[in-house]
């Protein structure tokens, strides 16, 4: 019975000690990265199970992103990619010379970089979806030195949406 | 009257047991009785919707408080039932138990999609069930009813496998991916029952595992049934042939491990599926003939229905009877065509489902000796 008592403990902890790691892992790639901004279009803001969220494409400001060099769509699996922001160029394979980039993988003829996502509430979605047609968005992200980027704020004519929503 | 209380009288009335015996029998099974299973069954649907109730709160994405109070709060509520839970079992409440375990394994969930939401980290549905199934794999084996194990394990099979399908190296790989992944569900089921058995985990485990490799095996054939209608030109690849074959082995083993069978059983279990191999793949290299992999499912469904009408499973026989009168329907849909044609198919079809309950029902004791004599 006390072995049984000592394994339930275990058992109930791990996940609880987990998610607390995976919080904190979390957190830690947040604060540790460099910050940008990164302006954003085509949104198409849809329903989840989890709540209202808000997808939409990065602007990076670079020609022929997950493109052959004709400019043809000539992918049509998923592979690893990459862009550099400085200097701007897209690539498929780890960027030389390049001071910052982003690691993604193309889908298609789209970049996708685990950033094209942003949670909203519910009860703010269709008041976000108007502002941010009528005005200039940004997301706000955390970049990380291996190319990991983490999504930390949307950002409405260089505000925090929050701020806005409150006015 | 209880089935108990029932079979009690009829002995009693027969004069095969007195009446001070069955007042015995029907005291001592009252003392030793299982959870009842409606009670429990009750108590778990209300667990799931608070679960659910609660993920859906959670879900709505809270913006008057801070996401620091948000992870706090459920960290603690988490900390709170584990706790509940562990006082549960040094009263040794066992029911109470199982649904505390329940509660507790829902709210995993949940506490990974608020974490998700909070960061924002987007990913696919199958990365956060992997990471629930994989941090919740002790309850799964701890819990001492089916119901934790069962959907612990669907879970991570097809998180498993939706990974894969959707890692790049599978993409330029695999072209035809929808049976070589319910292979692949097929394969990873069973290789946990084995390991279960081997292991001798909970019964409740080895239950539910059994249970996911058996629908695993019914969704693996019936999606070779499906794709049969399509392309056949992959289908005469040796891999695909000795993949087969390798299934077929290791779903016998298991059947084997699990001590529910007689050899017969698993000896009929693997000629039929050798004939089922003959049926698909042979005419594929001649001329490819979708009604003959209907009529091997139908065959392997049969074969699934005598196993289980051996071990006097009556539940999983009706389930596995169901299953082929939906596929008989199919078929004359599939030969036909026609509205009118399908109309008379369907009458038959049905008068002859009905014909074959009637009979069923009627000899229902002589077929479950005949086919415990012939697996025996």
């Amino acid at each position: 019975m006390k072995i049984q008592n000592k394994s339930l403990i275990v058992i109930l902890l791990i996940p609880i000690l987990s998610l607390i790691l995976l919080t904190g892992y979390k957190a830690y790639k947040k604060s540790s990265g460099e910050e940008l901004n990164l302006p954003i279009r085509g949104y198409d803001p849809r329903d989840l199970i989890s709540g209202h969220y808000l997808t939409y494409q990065v602007d990076y400001g670079v020609e022929g992103v997950c493109k052959s060099f004709d400019n043809r769509i000539e992918y049509s699996e998923k592979f690893e990619a990459f862009i550099c922001l400085q200097p701007k160029y897209f690539s498929t394979s780890h960027p030389k010379n390049c001071q910052r980039y982003i690691k993604g993988e193309c889908q298609g003829s789209r970049f996708i970089a685990g950033i094209e996502k942003f949670f909203i509430p519910e009860e703010h979605a269709l008041k976000l979806e108007k502002l941010i047609q009528n005005n200039s968005a940004e997301i706000s992200i955390s970049l990380q030195e291996n190319g990991k980027a983490m999504v930390h704020d949307l950002l409405i004519q260089g505000q925090s949406w929050q701020e806005l929503i409150k006015k | 009257m209880t089935k108990l209380e029932k079979k009690l009288e009829h002995w009693t009335v027969n004069k095969i047991i007195t009446p001070d015996q069955a007042e015995q029998i029907k005291t001592f099974e009252e003392s030793n009785q299982n959870i009842n299973w409606a009670y429990y069954g009750f108590l778990i649907l209300g667990a799931l919707s608070i679960g659910i109730g609660f993920i859906s709160i959670i879900a709505a994405n809270w913006d008057d408080i801070s996401s620091t109070a948000k992870l706090i709060f459920t960290f603690l509520t988490l900390l709170s039932l584990a706790s509940f839970n562990y006082n549960l079992k040094l009263k040794d409440k066992k029911l109470g138990l199982e649904i505390g375990l329940f509660l507790f394994y829902l709210l995993c969930l949940g506490s990974i999609g608020l974490i998700s939401q909070i960061f924002h980290t987007g990913g696919e549905f199958y990365q956060a069930t992997l990471i629930w199934s994989i941090i919740t794999i002790g309850i799964a084996f701890y819990s001492e009813k089916i119901v934790i194990p069962l959907i612990w394990k669907s879970f991570f099979i097809a998180s498993v496998v939706w990974s894969i399908a959707d890692s790049n190296w599978m993409h330029q790989y695999i072209r035809h991916n929808e049976l070589y992944f319910t292979i692949l569900a097929c394969y990873i089921s069973s290789f946990i029952s084995v390991s279960a058995i081997k292991l001798n985990a909970n019964n409740s485990f080895i239950k539910a595992s059994i249970i996911v490799s058996i629908i695993t095996y019914i969704q693996y054939i019936f999606t070779l049934d499906l794709f049969s209608n399509f392309d056949h030109k992959w289908m005469t690849s040796p891999l695909i042939i000795i993949v087969f074959l390798l299934l077929t082995v290791l779903i016998a083993f298991v059947i084997n491990q699990s001590k529910l069978l007689k050899k017969n059983a698993i000896i009929l279990f693997l000629i039929l599926n050798a004939i089922l191999l003959t049926l698909i793949y042979i005419p594929t290299v001649t001329s490819p003939k979708p009604i003959l992999y209907a009529l091997a499912s139908i065959l392997c469904l049969i074969l699934l229905a005598l196993i289980f009408a051996s071990i006097k499973h009556r539940v999983l026989f009706q389930f596995i009877l169901i299953l082929i009168s939906i596929r008989i329907i199919i078929l004359y849909i599939q030969a036909f065509g026609g509205l009118a044609a399908t109309g008379i198919g369907m009458i038959f079809s049905g008068i002859i489902i009905m014909s074959a309950l009637f009979f069923w029902n009627k000899y229902r004791k002589q077929l479950t000796f005949w086919a415990e004599r012939i697996t025996s």
